[in-house]
């Protein structure tokens, strides 16, 4: 099958600092690839180019999604790519709704955005809250009236609603409790099995990574330190780096 | 040398924290109240220092009470007892170079201390950032700077409240093998509040888990983490992410606490008919350590 996500050659530059070189990187349905590193590392700014969320930054290269390279392209294009094709679920989304109005308001506005009102709207809303495990009722609250899990839990039925065939994750479980993290993760993992949906993991916790990834990608200093199947990158790292990174990792049993 | 004693915690009407009493001490190893978003962690932290007045019992350092403190003894408070709150860089004057914000808690200090650069060098930062002001650094280095800060004082006991969790895995690892070598070599008692079992571990001998403002379980951090007596502290150990480890959630985990009975029959997979009637007591289940659970020590 085709990929959904093709990256080739991608630089991304804040004046003449090279801040992310990327030669090449696939991701195909039903995919998790994980992008590694600490702060710093640029594994944000990859996630953004695929989104061409990259104001002021100069970007050079082929960033392919949904079959339009974003590189370069008009907001009017960028559009389609953005919650159709591609979908952000960022770490903390009660930041980025707006908090006068009600997550069913919400729904219905970036569903209309997209060409999807009456019937079909609320068929596809009713169908993505039933995958991410929400009470339709939640549809009656503000933002602020929902858990940090459950904000999460839309933001990925937004995704799904909208049918985008790829999920960009940006740290989407590090603000929530270990119990709700791993339902989270549960989520995402069974959006892939049952439904095919492609992922593009980004964290710092190789312990989250090694339980959702199939293949993995360590970032320090935006350049590509170790990259390849997770098991093989998380059971027997080839550099030093990727190594550090899994002894950080804390266990309870040591 | 830091108590709570029977507290019970609440903003106006609302009662937040149910009758929960604890002990840290340095030389004594480190203590961690766990628990999730909403069950009180923070609040016992903020009464244990001085920034809530108790609904009911004490918050008491040295054996007197935190609110009725004297002069002579407020001064040893603060001598002796050093918080660091998770969004700690917020703290920090904006106007200050951070060498000299450090600088400037040295000064609290009896005799010779380190020197600003030792300090930054310890919890793993340049010590050429001294020059910056807060807002030119990371979260992550705004973090460190406060622990740093902190040591400054040379506190007895350090109030930690999720001092690590906006950090890098890689810069957690750093500043958790820190304040362990300053527990092991200079006794530095450590109250900790955390979300994550994880970093407990290492760090801490006793812990208190925290559900809906209960101690649902406590005791040494081996027995507790070990062979969990209460259905949460299960979860919680469960749900902790694991290298090669792939975790299946069973439950509601995010459903709210029941209002009567035992509160965590909401999520519970044990519950049974007394759990919504009777609410459980903290009681002994082994050696120190106590569970409020009516099937506690039940396999699960």
């Amino acid at each position: 099958m085709s990929p959904l996500i093709t990256i080739e050659d991608l630089r991304v530059r804040a004046g003449d600092r090279l801040l992310v070189a990327l030669d090449a990187l696939e991701v195909g349905p039903g995919e998790c690839v994980a992008l590694v590193g600490e702060s710093g590392s640029g594994k944000t700014t990859v996630l953004n180019a695929m989104l061409g969320l990259t104001g002021g930054l100069r970007v050079s290269g082929r960033v392919v999604v949904g079959g339009v390279d974003v590189v370069g392209a008009d907001e009017r294009a960028l559009g389609r790519v953005r919650g159709s094709a591609a979908a952000l679920i960022s770490q903390s989304p009660q930041d980025s709704l707006n908090p006068t109005m009600r997550l069913g308001t919400l729904l219905r506005r970036v569903l209309a955005r997209h060409g999807v009102r009456g019937a079909e709207a609320r068929e596809r809303t009713a169908d993505a809250l039933r995958s991410v495990l929400l009470d339709p009722g939640l549809l009656r609250r503000y933002p602020h009236q929902v858990s940090g899990g459950q904000a999460q839990r839309f933001a990925i039925a937004t995704a799904v609603a909208l049918r985008a065939g790829v999920l960009l994750a940006d740290e989407p479980t590090s603000a929530l409790d270990v119990t709700v993290q791993a339902s989270v993760l549960d989520l995402l993992a069974r959006l892939r099995r049952e439904q095919g949906v492609a992922l593009v993991f980004v964290s710092h916790d190789l312990a989250v990574v090694s339980g959702i990834a199939d293949r993995v990608v360590v970032l320090r200093d935006g350049r590509v330190v170790e990259a390849g199947p997770a098991a093989g990158v998380l059971g027997a790292p080839a550099s030093a780096y990727t190594r550090e990174l899994l002894d950080a990792v804390p266990t309870i049993g040591k | 040398m830091l108590s709570a004693d029977r507290l019970t915690l609440g903003y106006g009407r609302h009662r937040v924290v149910h009758d929960v009493s604890l002990d840290v001490a340095p030389d004594a190893g480190g203590v961690a109240v766990i628990g999730e978003s909403g069950s009180g962690k923070t609040t016992i932290a903020r009464a244990l220092l001085g920034l809530v007045e108790p609904v009911r019992g004490r918050a008491l350092f040295e054996g007197a009470d935190i609110a009725r403190l004297d002069r002579a003894g407020r001064a040893r408070y603060r001598a002796a007892v050093q918080p660091v709150f998770q969004d700690g860089g917020e703290a920090l004057d904006p106007r200050m170079r951070v060498g000299a914000s450090i600088e400037e808690a040295l000064r609290m200090r009896r005799g010779d201390g380190p020197t600003v650069a030792e300090l930054l060098a310890g919890v793993g930062l340049d010590p050429g950032l001294a020059g910056r002001r807060p807002h030119l650094l990371s979260g992550g280095q705004r973090q460190r700077v406060v622990i740093a800060r902190a040591l400054a004082v040379d506190p007895r006991l350090l109030v930690l409240d999720e001092p690590t969790s906006a950090l890098d895995v890689t810069v957690q690892a750093r500043v958790l093998r820190l304040l362990a070598g300053l527990r092991a070599e200079r006794g530095l008692g450590l109250l900790l509040i955390t979300h994550d079992l994880a970093v407990v571990a290492g760090l801490c001998a006793t812990v208190h888990v925290l559900f809906a403002g209960r101690v649902v379980e406590s005791g040494p951090v081996a027995a507790v983490l070990g062979s969990p007596a209460h259905p949460y502290t299960r979860a919680l150990r469960e749900a902790v992410p694991r290298l090669g480890a792939v975790h299946r959630p069973a439950g509601r985990p995010d459903a709210p606490p029941a209002a009567d009975g035992c509160p965590y029959r909401s999520r519970c997979p044990l519950a049974v008919d007394r759990c919504a009637t009777e609410p459980p007591a903290l009681e002994a289940v082994d050696g120190d350590r106590r569970a409020a659970c009516h099937r506690a020590g039940e396999p699960g």
